[in-house]
């Protein structure tokens, strides 16, 4: 499984490859922020993406609106990461149209499991 | 050797030879006998009886041979008995038939044979009887004649034997006739006997000789005759004699007397049976002998009676028509006795021509079994040609085998009288001009006389059809309703007054008589409009009313005298200027209180003179002046004064005020010039403002923080100060005083230097010489807000801020302890782990601070929906498993079936919490309980440990925050000390309620309480009454769809919240249906004065038919939508219906709402036009769907009912019927928009396709 990381946060990116490779055995392509997100996601095809929230410039819900638009990227499934925990903005992101929406800090060893879950 | 060739009848001869039975019987003497004579008449010294079977010859009797038998092929009979002469073999040996015969040749040596044929009656020849000799010879003539004898003697002998056998077949058949015989007569209950012609009995049966009292001896003969009563004696025995003599039967009736001495008597009847035997029975008839006298006595008596009596009596012969008719009868009438021919046709031609009609068919009715008795009242003419009433009673006493009657017997009763004066009384009763009525206890009229229907305005049937405290006014309804009751407790009204609500909308005032006749249920009412005479009295009331009141609350004194000086009346303010109370007043003269020097004012006024402008004094009780200003007038009637009216005004104050003043003005300025200087040196501003709203003063502080100097502010409207001005400044200014008056209010305003700021302001109103005045206490909070909303924006980048480094932390730690790496070496691994632990904990401090922050700002937000407890409750303990585990704690749950209004997922927070610290705190082997149960209308969720419990002096502070007991065991530590804090803000988030129970040692109990109702989003409460422990489906549903349920567990729960009305109704979820007969029979017959509507789920109706009344509604099982709309039906029962349906044919109508089931509309159904008149005035429906054929009134009558009401004079109509409707019919049956569809023909579509374009275009208007 081929999965995309989108986070403008080095390390969380890093913590995240290490986790996804190490722990879950999937190739992981690593994306700086949203528009460089987009273009990966576009040339690369990933099976799904785990998008950050909080973003300079174009952040998660606006990389995910873009993805949704174009017709090379509409299909891949999108997994949310959010520091942002209140309740009524989970279910706002689950809205726009998440596979799934994962709190920081997330728990490393479970990551691919929690994000297979969330793709299922 | 020959064999013989077999007879021609050999079958036959078989046949016959197998009846006489007697093939391998033993020997018998008598045949023994005939061989015997045989050998010695003809001296052989062998001779046989011989039976020639199909292959054998068989030997009845033998003489000198010892074998049974022989075949039949080497037998010499097989050859006999081919003819009827007898065969004779001289010498075997010279005979070719014989010679090589083994009997011949070998033992038994025969060398002669002589055989004599057995000759059946029938021809055919069974056998021989036959001498054998061991040498050759011949028989002499005599010996052959012996032997054919003895041979016939044979057969005779055969014969004999065969009757003898018949004799015994029929002896024994015999007897068991005779014992059935026997035993029947010895059961029967009817004497039996069998005797001869003369009389003498040979038999009597049991009964016979019970009910004649003698032994069998005693019945032979003719010794029965003894017990027969001496005086009936002969006479029976002629009787006999007759009987036997002319072949008849023998019948008599006489009496038996009894060893006892007692007599009973006898029905005895015997008939001939054959030349000399008779058979009889014997019945005892003492008892119908008893009816029979008794029954002909009583007739006779009757007979007497009804000659005596009042009443006429008759019995009319059918058939004859012939009557027998008493005196009474005729005198009646005023006829002398016998002058009537008694017959029928007599009667007739009596009868009043008008009232014949009736007479007949409840004659018919009667004839006809339709009617158990006949009676009716009509005139007869009497003889002096007036026509007299008569109430006539009677019943058929005898029919045919048909049914037809035969006898008819009846009573006159004369109730000319009574007719009369009821005639009277209904004359009386419908010229009244008063109401008069008789009324039924049960809220109907039962007899109404016109003026109802003139003063009312509403039709005699409807007036009897409609409950009538419909018509009474809504406000008078208690009333009249108690008044009801004391009647029907049998006391009587006198002048009852109350409203009635008539036809063309007006309300008429009726004053009630009315006595009760409570026996019969019934009020005798006679009621007078007393609208004008009300509205006249009411009117003045009303005037005078308003003038005293408008003296009553006049600051004036106003006092009113009498000419001599005597107080009639003085306002409020008199009474409180000069200290009086009313019933002081009274013993006052008006001296006591105006100066005295006022009586030549007081003469002149009542000379005729109006003072104006008076000035006197008046003195207080407690004795002080007053000084007063007025004006006094004086009223006449027929010139001589009746009463003077004074008003005047206190000036006592206004005159000393004057001189006061003066005094304090120097106070003033004193005072004012150090408030002065205050609000100069106020740190906040301060601002007072016209009503208009223009700036009158400002303080140094209100300069700085406005930004103005004091010349640019004062006189400029206060609203120029906004950053942007409202476009109706006048309205808004209006608004703004009203709503932040008295309030601390937030207004951005434009500073001088044109910066915008926030300022609080403080508005109050004051009062000055000027008129009312308005001041703002104002204050810059620009700052503050700005702090405010940094701390906010902190929070929420906190949680980004914090999260992101952490989630590397962690992270990176959860991969090198997670072994990702490899094994970390011994040291390293330690440490890591400490790391990890101590990253979680600062994450769940950092959540916890959060969460706190919005719970504090009311920034969490919390999603009510239907929360289970049960759920809830498990969800919670899944969560601390592990934790619990670990320290080795079992966790107890018990099933609840709650579900409350709630955030579920922050109450498993607090009961994750509760459970975390009851582990926590608890010993490794214990348990830890958590449970939820309803108390009242709250749910309460317990937690209990048998930890080390918490220390009195620290429970109070469990609930703050950063609070943890001191403690050295590490485990309590790694919490961030807010949990607790977190769970009471979340649970009074709740309008809960959060606490502790514990004692130091034992353990802990945290409680949590939340109200088990919360405002409903539909207003819909139901009480759930289920015998299931846990959330049920119908809960689940129920909260769904924003009702609130209230669930009941016991009976005195139920009772309870039905007559507390806290709920709207009731369902009730059972797995036994006979469980709920029985509640729904408890319910029922508690009688309580709220009849709450019920629903029940269940599996059958049975339990419940006999309860289907509108208020019980029956829904199976599973059927959602069925239930919801139960719940909705009684939830809006006040509104009226979509479509209101009125049909009587059950089928049809579930057809008619199986059509628009689909629909969503709220249908409701009438099955009578009583009940649809009743619920259209409920709740008006939409549209009305009518058949016209009903049980009760029908469709038109309906329609006439409907139509006199307003709000259904428009109603629109839909009318459903089989009925072909002309014009007129149609015309008569129209409301608002009507249109007519037939039954039937149309197919089924076009109802639905009707009702759905009727209630389209309704909407349209």
């Amino acid at each position: 499984m081929r999965v995309l990381i989108i986070d403008d946060e080095e390390d969380v990116r890093r913590i995240a490859v290490l986790s996804l490779v190490n722990v879950g055995k999937m190739d992981v392509i690593e994306a700086v922020n949203g528009s460089d997100g987009l273009q990966k996601a576009r040339s690369m095809q990933p099976d799904a993406i785990l998008l950050d929230v909080m973003m300079p410039s174009m952040d998660g819900p606006a990389t995910l609106a873009a993805l949704r638009a174009e017709e090379s990227t509409r299909h891949i499934p999108v997994v949310f990461v959010t520091a942002r925990v209140m309740s009524s903005e989970i279910s706002k992101l689950r809205e726009l149209g998440a596979q799934g929406v994962l709190t920081k800090p997330f728990n490393a060893m479970t990551l691919p499991a929690d994000l297979r879950n969330c793709l299922t | 050797m020959i064999t013989a060739p077999l007879p021609h009848d050999e079958e036959r001869r078989l046949e016959v030879l197998r009846s006489y039975a007697v093939l391998d019987t033993p020997p018998e003497k008598g045949f023994d006998d005939i061989t015997r004579l045989a050998a010695l008449i003809c001296e052989v010294p062998i001779a046989l009886v011989s039976l020639v079977d199909r292959n054998r010859q068989w030997f009845k009797s033998r003489f000198g041979l010892s074998a049974h038998e022989t075949p039949r092929d080497i037998a010499f009979c097989s050859h006999a008995i081919l003819g009827t002469a007898p065969l004779i073999v001289g010498d075997a040996l010279q005979d070719e038939r014989f010679h090589d015969n083994p009997l011949v040749a070998g033992d038994p040596l025969i060398r002669f044979y002589a055989g004599a044929p057995l000759s059946a009656p029938g021809g055919e020849r069974l056998g021989t009887l036959c001498v054998i000799d061991r040498r050759p010879r011949a028989l002499t003539a005599g010996q052959l004649e012996g032997l054919e004898i003895l041979a016939r003697h044979v057969i005779a002998q055969l014969e004999l034997r065969n009757q003898t056998a018949r004799l015994a077949r029929t002896a024994r058949t015999l007897s068991e006739s005779e014992d059935r015989f026997r035993l029947l007569s010895d059961a029967a209950p009817v004497g039996i006997f069998l005797a001869t012609s003369d009389g003498r009995r040979m038999y009597a049966n049991p009964e016979l000789r019970e009910i004649s009292g003698q032994s069998v001896e005693q019945c032979f003969g003719l010794g029965w005759l003894d017990s027969v009563h001496q005086e009936d004696r002969s006479r029976v025995l002629a009787e006999w004699q007759q009987a036997v003599e002319q072949e008849r039967e023998f019948r008599a009736e006489f009496r038996s007397v009894l060893p006892d001495g007692s007599e009973r008597y006898l029905l005895s009847r015997a008939r001939r049976a054959d030349e000399k035997h008779w058979v009889g029975a014997s019945n005892d008839i003492t008892e119908r002998r008893a009816i029979e006298l008794a029954l002909a006595d009583g007739e006779q008596r009757l007979r007497l009676v009804m000659e005596g009596s009042a009443d006429g009596y008759y019995d009319w012969n059918l058939p004859t028509g012939r009557m027998r008719i008493s005196g009474r009868w005729e005198s009646m009438l005023g006829y002398e006795a016998e002058e009537i021919t008694p017959h029928i046709d007599s009667w007739t031609s009596l009868v009043h021509p008008d009232d014949r009609p009736h007479v007949w068919r409840a004659l018919e009715e009667h004839f006809e079994g339709r009617k158990h008795s006949y009676e009716t009242t009509y005139r007869l003419r009497t003889k002096s040609g007036t026509w007299r009433w008569i109430l006539d009673r009677g019943k058929v006493v005898s029919r045919d085998p048909g049914g037809k009657p035969l006898r008819f017997a009846g009573t006159h009763t004369d109730i000319d009288e009574k007719k009369r004066a009821e005639e009277m009384l209904d004359r009386f009763f419908s010229l009244s001009i008063e109401m008069l009525c008789v009324a039924g206890l049960d809220g109907y009229f039962k007899r109404v006389n016109p003026a109802f229907e003139k003063i009312l305005g509403y039709s005699t049937l409807e007036l009897l059809t409609r409950p009538f405290l419909d018509l009474v006014h809504p406000d008078d309804r208690e009333r009249t309703q108690k008044e009801l009751e004391r009647l029907g407790a049998g006391e009587t009204t006198l002048r009852f007054e109350n409203r009635y609500l008539c036809a063309d909308g007006s309300i008429r005032w009726i004053a009630w008589t009315a006595s009760p006749y409570v026996e019969e249920e019934l009020v005798y009412a006679a009621g007078r409009d007393i609208t004008e005479a009300k509205l006249t009295a009411q009117t003045l009331a009303e005037s005078e009313d308003r003038y005293r009141d408008l003296f009553e609350n006049a600051t004036d004194l106003i006092q009113s005298l009498t000419p001599d000086g005597k107080f009639l009346y003085v306002n409020r303010a008199w009474l409180q200027t000069l200290g009086y109370t009313k019933d002081e007043v009274a013993q006052l003269h008006m001296f006591d209180v105006v100066d005295p020097s006022c009586k030549e004012h007081f003469a002149r006024l009542l000379a005729g003179e109006e003072l104006n402008k008076v000035v006197t004094e008046l003195r207080t009780k407690s004795g002080e002046k007053r000084i007063v200003e007025g004006n006094v007038s004086c009223r006449f009637d027929d010139g001589r004064p009746v009463s003077t009216r004074g008003i005047f005004r206190d000036i006592t104050e206004s005159r000393s005020a004057e001189q006061e003043l003066m005094r304090s003005n120097e106070t003033l300025r004193a005072r004012e010039s150090a408030l002065r200087s205050i609000v100069a040196s106020s740190l906040s501003g301060i601002v007072t403002l016209s009503r208009a709203g223009a700036i009158a003063s400002v303080n140094a502080a209100a300069e700085r923080i406005l930004g103005f100097k004091e010349e640019e502010l004062l006189g400029r409207d206060v609203v120029s100060l906004l950053p942007e001005l409202p476009e109706n400044i006048a309205e808004f200014q209006r608004r703004s005083v009203d709503a932040s008056l008295g309030k601390v209010t937030e207004w951005p305003v434009r500073r001088g230097d044109g910066r915008i700021i926030m300022v609080e302001l403080a508005l109050f109103e004051f009062e000055t010489a000027e008129g009312k005045q308005l001041a703002g206490n104002i204050q810059d909070v620009s700052e503050k807000r700005e702090v405010e909303r940094m701390k906010r924006e902190f929070v929420a980048t906190v949680s980004h801020e914090l999260r992101t480094p952490l989630t590397s932390i962690r992270g990176s730690l959860d991969l090198l302890t997670g072994g990702v790496f490899g094994q970390l070496p011994g040291g390293a691994e330690e440490v890591a782990t400490i790391a990890l632990r101590n990253t979680t904990r600062l994450i769940t401090l950092i959540n916890d601070i959060l969460d706190l922050e919005r719970l504090d700002s009311g920034k969490l937000e919390l999603h009510f929906g239907a929360a289970e407890a049960g759920t809830m409750m498990l969800a919670a303990v899944e969560a601390v498993r592990a934790f619990a585990e670990q320290n080795g704690v079992a966790i107890e749950v018990l099933p609840s079936p709650a579900i409350v209004r709630a955030d579920a997922d922050r109450l498993i927070q607090v009961l994750v919490n509760l459970l975390s610290n009851a582990v926590k705190f608890s010993e490794a082997g214990s348990v830890v309980r958590v449970e939820a149960r309803q108390e009242d209308e709250e749910l309460l969720f317990r937690v209990e440990d048998h930890g080390r419990g918490i220390p009195s002096d620290y429970l109070q502070r469990v609930f703050d925050r950063f609070q943890q007991v001191e403690s050295s065991d590490s485990r309590t530590k790694g919490g961030s000390g807010l949990g607790l804090a977190i769970c009471k803000a979340i649970v009074e988030q709740h309008n809960g309620s959060i606490g502790v129970i514990s004692e130091e040692g034992t353990g802990s109990v945290f409680w949590v309480r939340l109200p088990l109702v919360v405002k409903p989003a539909t207003g819909i409460r139901i009480g759930l009454f289920t015998s299931s422990a846990e959330a049920t489906p119908v809960a689940r549903l129920l909260y769904r769809e924003g009702h609130d349920v209230l669930p009941l567990d016991t009976w005195r729960q139920v009772r309870a919240a039905v007559e507390a009305r806290s709920v709207t109704m009731l369902i009730m979820e059972l797995s036994d249906d006979a469980e709920a007969g029985d509640f729904l029979s408890r319910l029922r017959s508690a009688q309580m004065d709220y009849p709450v509507p019920i629903i029940v789920v269940a599996s059958s109706t049975d339990a419940i038919r006999s309860f289907d009344d509108n208020m019980t509604v029956f829904v199976p099982r599973g059927r959602d939508r069925e239930l919801l709309e139960a719940v909705r039906n009684f939830a809006e029962d006040r509104g009226g219906p979509d479509v209101l349906i009125v049909e009587d044919d059950f089928a049809l109508l579930g057809l008619m709402q199986k059509q628009l089931a689909g629909d969503d509309l709220r249908i409701r159904v009438a099955r009578t036009g009583g009940a649809a008149v009743a619920m259209a005035r409920k709740g008006t429906p939409r549209l009305m769907v009518l058949d016209i054929g009903l049980p009760d009134i029908d469709g038109f009558d309906v329609i006439s009912i409907l139509s006199q009401d307003e709000r259904m004079r428009t109603m629109p109509l839909l009318i459903y019927t089989g009925r072909e409707l002309d014009d007129s019919a149609r015309e008569r049956l129209t409301l608002g928009p009507t249109r007519f569809v037939a039954k039937g023909i149309n197919g089924d579509t076009q109802f639905r396709t009707a009702v759905l374009e009727m209630l389209e275009q309704i909407c349209e208007c």
